[in-house]
């Protein structure tokens, strides 16, 4: 990130969030949606592109994340690694891009596996690495 | 001893977190993120989820609840509409349309304001200092008219007045439960 320009509205950025996304989509099945935010809140990208149901996933994402992480703080137990919620019919998981001003939400079907969980953060972990400009 | 639930709603940049952090006495929760619009308004974090403070005015306990001001986030206004009893609402007089976010926060917290108790706030006075104290008095009217809403031009970093403000509210909250209560 350079950061002269907003996440959100750097083109750099937006294309290799929409190309994490679009592997990400590839190797995890039980996919249905997913979002690169920024910690406030932001679309960066998203997949399917359009659907009006995750409208409200990047806003909803960025105060899940800031309340996980108060609670972390609260409780003194290091640093909140990843925030998964369980649904009877799928599952949201969010973890933060790296030490970026970003994160990454998935909506998972139900039958996901670990193997799911760990695609989800090898994608952010490689999204990290390619927009960390030292 | 009672307990109360206020709730400070405004737009962003308004001061609702940095009032609730001159107020309260225990450390506050926090959900502050990176400002990624600094050209909208110019702050380095912005809360994305809400702010919560206590302070005891004994013989009451106050638990303070701030809002994120920015519309994406509303759904945390929902969820914290419910347990509140009393409302904040702060409006920053260098705002281009104080006026128009008077008036969508005493809309969307009208139930709340009409159920417990309201006070308008207006900050950063010191930066722009405008006529603008009787048009809010006439904004709240037009939403509220069956009620009086008190304005107050405060700076949310200074304890004393945030402390005014919410007294005022609190003996308002007061007033019309006993009011209620006659018979
Ligand atoms: N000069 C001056 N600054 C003030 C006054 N009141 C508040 N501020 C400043 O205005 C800014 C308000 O920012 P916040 O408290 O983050 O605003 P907020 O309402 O919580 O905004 P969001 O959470 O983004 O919706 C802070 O930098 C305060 O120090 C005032 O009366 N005078
Ligand atoms: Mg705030």
């Amino acid at each position: 990130m350079t950061g002269a320009l907003p996440p959100h509205r750097d083109p750099a950025v937006v294309s290799a969030a929409v190309a994490a996304l679009a592997g990400l989509a590839a190797v995890c099945r039980p996919l249905r949606a997913a979002i690169v935010l920024t910690d406030d809140g932001f679309e960066i990208a998203r997949i399917p592109r359009g659907a009006d149901e995750h409208r409200r996933l990047a806003s909803m994402a960025s105060a899940m994340q800031a309340l996980a992480d108060a609670v972390v703080r609260e409780l003194r137990i290091g640093t909140n690694q990843h925030l998964v919620i369980d649904a009877s019919e799928g599952a949201v998981v969010a973890l933060r891009v790296g030490h970026l001003p970003c994160a990454l939400v998935a909506v998972l079907d139900d039958g996901f596996v670990p193997d799911d969980v760990a695609e989800i953060g090898a994608t952010a972990d490689a999204l990290a690495r390619r927009l960390h400009t030292p | 001893m009672a307990e109360y639930v206020i709730l400070f709603a405004g737009p962003m940049g308004a001061g609702k977190t940095t009032a609730i952090r001159s107020l309260s006495e225990i450390e506050v929760v926090s959900t502050e993120a990176a400002n990624s619009e600094p050209g909208a308004v110019d702050k380095p974090t912005t809360t994305v989820a809400m702010d919560y403070g206590e302070i005891d005015l004994d013989p009451d306990m106050v638990r303070l609840y701030g809002i994120p001001g920015q519309e994406r986030f509303d759904f945390m206004w929902d969820i914290l509409r419910e347990r509140a009893m009393g409302l904040i609402v702060l409006v920053n007089a260098d705002d281009p349309e104080p006026e128009r976010h008077v008036h969508e926060q005493l809309t969307a917290f009208a139930e709340l304001a009409t159920r417990g108790g309201v006070v308008v706030g207006v900050t950063r006075y010191d930066i722009q200092r405008t006529d603008i104290g009787d048009r809010i008095v006439a904004t709240a009217r037009a939403v509220l008219p069956d009620r009086v809403t008190p304005v107050f031009a405060v700076d949310a970093r200074d304890q004393e007045q945030m402390r005014t403000l919410l007294l005022s509210l609190i003996a308002d909250i007061e007033t019309r439960h006993a009011l209620a209560a006659a018979p």
